[in-house]
């Protein structure tokens, strides 16, 4: 079997008996989730490169000890994770990149948000000032609310395998999903009223 | 939210929009939101919420720059594998909190390595460069460098006075007192035998003697120790509460200790102590390694400016073969001015333990007192142990760069456990960490064929000497006090402010020997 045709976990367990050929295979796999991922928490593309080539670094490391019955991405994610979290505290930058951030990021060249380009124009427009709102309001999250709304919807994590990112329990973990959201729709309520 | 009985169908909202819940859960939530407008308008906020921030999402993927990883991390992979050492073996299992059971480790070897480096140069130091005046500040700077910071501003002790043999006969007992088995049944007194629990009375008695007796040194060694097997008992114990087995935690197998860690994690989340407790616990457990880092980071966390996590996730990450990401935890804690071993937390854990084990209360604060730092001192000298032994591992392998490196941030750590030490057992850890890390720099061939190297570490080491010289001399005062009419109210007072400031400062009101 071709190495792309193998499991992340095959991978590994391959990766462990010294194979670095599936390490290679999992690099071209993950690169851009671990790197666009590193970014949220860092702001800066060049020290989120670095985090996210520590993150293969520590997966080539750990290999040994990688549990084939766990799933890979919550795991890889989870070490990118605590890497991007220490990079903060050592630079003293504690807050993760405001979603603003992302926002301008997604703006086409007219500093507009592209979307639901196969509506109408007026749909066009009533989803784009919702989406607008949506960004202030999660600008005006915490940084755990944030962090829960990236795995969640940026990086399309299920509640499990955010539970493996974060620690805690899926349980737990849409609760507290369910908490920002709800949050959010107050906050949703007050930007509409500032615009 | 709306009715009391909607709270368990909110909860599952996001499990149907996830498609999560079991069919049965599902088929009773959606018949509940045919009858509940306001959980039904709840479950279309979440679900359009939902959608547009998957669309949010979505842009974002669509729009982060593209990166090309791959050469860069298998020229990486091979430069690890390049520098990577032995695994170090593993911590050996340790954590009790006895009086005075000073680990043997640094200290032996420093109070051995001290008479060596005075005896090769008897007259004050090696020669350097330099007029004598400059160099004597130098002196002056690096001495203070190690003294604890609340110390600093004070005339230097009168410590050249203290002769070497004495140094050696004040520390060692400080350090190694006679071995003990707390299981067994302490060598008592007539009087002990009657109380199960010393009287704080009883404590000053012994204290008293402990100055020029080493059996009243173990007999109040014994008294603050509580024995395994009732430590034991009380962690079962329901009515106990949960800080007084926090107390007991060191003297409790490691699957126990573990249980009660994580229950008062349950309880204070933020409590940095626990947080290092159960890390430590982990470390001493082979195969645990990975639970200890997750638990170092954790605390790392709740204290960031704290270098201790940084060092002790430094030694793990070198343990399992992790060289750049040790590096960079070792650049992190060295970056930090703080470090805190939580001695007063300890303490004052180890208090509740002891009122819980029936000792009348201000025995308790006295024991507890007494004992402060004994376990911490082990803690903190075993991690520079750590770290030396890799230093050693690697050098073995040929990376000298490496090895010296990890040598001088041992030297560092100790130097921040002197200068943030607020107990003199802190403070001897801080000391006996760097003489150690002195010692096996010196032995590395770098310095062996290096004169000028040669001479530095051994002004450093003669810097040492004058700072456990004035520890010494801080032991005497403390020794000169006891030796006073010292009442049971002042005991009490004294034990009550060494809990909460630190002996050092304690040591502050107290007239010097």
């Amino acid at each position: 079997m071709k190495a792309e045709e193998r499991t992340d976990e095959v991978l590994m367990a391959e990766l462990g008996r010294g194979r670095e050929t599936a390490l290679a295979e999992l690099v071209r796999r993950y690169q851009h989730d671990i790197y666009r991922f590193c970014l949220h928490y860092l702001k800066d593309a060049e020290t989120a490169r670095e985090m996210a080539q520590e993150t293969f670094i520590r997966v080539y490391t750990a290999s040994g000890r990688f549990d084939v019955n766990r799933k890979f991405k919550p795991w890889v994610l989870c070490i990118a994770r605590n890497l991007c979290l220490n990079e903060l505290k050592r630079k003293r930058a504690l807050s993760m990149e405001t979603l603003e951030d992302y926002a301008s990021d997604s703006r086409g060249e007219s500093g507009e948000i592209v979307r639901y380009s196969g509506s109408g124009p007026d749909e066009v427009l009533m989803a784009r000032e919702r989406l607008e709102l949506l960004e202030r309001a999660l600008n005006d999250l915490g940084d755990e609310a944030r962090e829960l709304i990236v795995l969640r919807f940026f990086e399309r994590l299920p509640a499990k395998e955010i539970a493996e990112v974060i620690g805690g329990t899926d349980g737990a973990v849409r609760t507290k999903l369910h908490r920002v959201l709800m949050a959010l729709r107050q906050q949703y309520a007050i930007c509409k009223d500032d615009l | 939210m709306n009715e009391p009985a909607c709270e368990k169908y909110q909860n599952r909202l996001l499990g149907l929009i996830e498609n999560a819940i079991d069919p049965a859960a599902e088929a009773d939530l959606r018949e509940h939101l045919e009858h509940c407008p306001d959980c039904a308008g709840d479950y279309r906020w979440l679900r359009a919420v939902c959608a547009d921030l998957e669309t949010l999402g979505d842009e974002w993927r669509r729009q982060a720059p593209p990166v090309d990883l791959l050469d860069d991390v298998m020229e990486m992979v091979a430069r690890v594998k390049e520098v990577r050492p032995c695994p170090v073996p593993a911590a050996p299992v340790r954590r009790s909190i006895p009086w005075m059971r000073w680990s043997g480790f640094a200290g032996a070897l420093a109070a051995a390595l001290l008479l060596i480096w005075v005896a090769v140069f008897p007259t004050g130091g090696p020669s350097a460069p330099g007029p004598r005046a400059e160099r004597e500040n130098g002196r002056r700077r690096a001495m203070d460098m190690n003294r604890p910071a609340r110390l600093a501003a004070k005339t230097p002790s009168r410590s050249s006075q203290i002769a070497m043999a004495d140094l050696k006969k004040i520390l060692d007992p400080m350090r190694t007192p006679p071995s003990h088995d707390t299981e067994s049944a302490p060598e008592t007194s007539p009087v002990m035998e009657e109380a199960k629990t010393p009287s704080l009375h009883e404590l000053l008695e012994l204290r008293k003697q402990a100055i020029d007796s080493p059996d009243a040194r173990t007999r109040l060694s014994l008294w603050a120790t509580l024995a395994n097997a009732t430590a034991r008992e009380l962690a079962k114990d329901a009515g106990i509460p949960i800080e007084a087995k926090v107390g007991l935690a060191g003297l409790l197998p490691a699957d126990e200790a573990e249980s009660v860690l994580l229950a008062a994690i349950e309880s204070f989340p933020d409590d940095p102590y626990l947080r290092k407790e159960l890390a430590e616990m982990y470390s001493a457990q082979p195969g645990s390694e990975a639970k200890a880092l997750a638990q170092w980071q954790e605390l790392s966390r709740l204290d960031p400016d704290n270098a201790y996590a940084s060092f002790k996730m430094a030694s793990n990450m070198f343990t399992q073969g992790d060289v750049d990401a040790a590096r960079l935890a070792i650049e992190h804690a060295r970056a930090l001015e703080r470090l805190d071993a939580y001695t007063r937390n300890a303490a004052k854990y180890y208090e509740r333990a002891l009122e819980a084990a029936g000792t009348e209360s201000g025995a308790a604060a006295a024991a507890a007192a007494l004992s402060a730092g004994t376990g911490e001192y082990a803690q903190l000298v075993e991690l520079g142990n750590e770290l030396l032994q890799t230093g050693r591992n690697i050098e073995q392998q040929g990376d000298n760069d490496l090895a010296l490196f990890i040598y001088d941030a041992v030297q560092n750590l100790g130097a921040m456990a002197v200068r943030n030490a607020l107990f003199s057992a802190e403070w001897l850890a801080g000391l006996d960490i760097q003489s150690a890390a002195i010692t096996v720099e010196g032995e590395t061939p770098a310095a062996q064929t290096s004169p000028d190297t040669l001479a530095g570490l051994a002004q450093q080491m003669q810097d040492l000497v004058a700072s456990y010289n004035e520890l010494a001399a801080y032991y005497r005062t403390i020794d000169a006090f006891f030796s006073g009419d010292v009442t049971d109210a002042l005991f009490l007072l004294f034990a009550n402010l060494i809990l909460q400031n630190g002996d050092l400062n304690v040591l502050q009101l107290l007239p010097r020997q």
